[in-house]
């Protein structure tokens, strides 16, 4: 079990439903989210930093916001 | 059965649309089990994470071997690094491109992970299901 398993799981869940609301302050950059509260960066390093300078003890949960050009997968 | 709910994103040109992704951890050069979200795409060959997640697992991204990605558009180069993968349960080691660029979604490829998985494109639930293969 890795820990904060179920945190991680429900900011994922979370992150899902609201990504389109992200997506009009953060598009383009990266975010680490813990317990719905984001921290941005043009990179991850500098995302999960200020993540780490509000939740020292939590591992954020590392995504990219999309910007609202066609995504080709 | 792994289950994840798609992403409701937007598109310029489409309005809303419900992407496919996945919550993975990969374990970083220090042990460490980092949680990051990945689209899972079928059509891409290989997983792809961009240069400044690899960074951030501490890799010295160019001691992978050298690899050149071509979609729709232009060329771009990635480097080829051995990571290990926690999908729910099920720790797999993967062969991960990471690029030299942070302009590309981070990505879940078929190569290995498509074998060692059935993965079904819910797309009326809009969800993903992974079932491990025997």
């Amino acid at each position: 079990m890795v820990p904060q398993q179920k945190r991680k799981h429900s900011d994922f869940n979370w992150l899902n439903k609201n990504m389109h609301k992200l997506q009009n302050s953060y598009a383009g950059k990266v975010i680490a989210v813990v317990n719905k509260t984001v921290s941005a960066g043009k990179t991850a390093l500098e995302a999960y930093n200020k993540s780490k300078k509000l939740f020292p003890f939590q591992e954020p949960l590392m995504s990219a916001v999309p910007s609202k050009d066609c995504l080709l997968l | 059965m792994i289950r994840y709910n798609w992403s409701k994103e937007i598109s310029e040109s489409f309005g809303s649309i419900m992407r496919p992704v996945a919550e993975i951890h990969i374990k970083d050069k220090n042990k460490i089990w980092r949680a990051v979200t990945m689209y899972v795409d079928s059509g891409a060959d290989v997983s792809i994470i961009k240069r400044s997640f690899g960074e951030l697992f501490g890799h010295k991204i160019k001691k992978g071997k050298k690899i050149r990605l071509k979609g729709i558009g232009s060329e771009i180069a990635a480097y080829i690094h051995k990571m290990d993968l926690l999908i729910g349960k099920h720790e797999i080691p993967l062969d991960v491109a990471i690029a030299d660029t942070d302009n590309i979604p981070n990505l879940l490829g078929r190569k290995t992970l498509f074998d060692l998985f059935e993965i079904r494109f819910k797309n009326l639930k809009k969800q993903t299901h992974f079932s491990k293969t025997a």
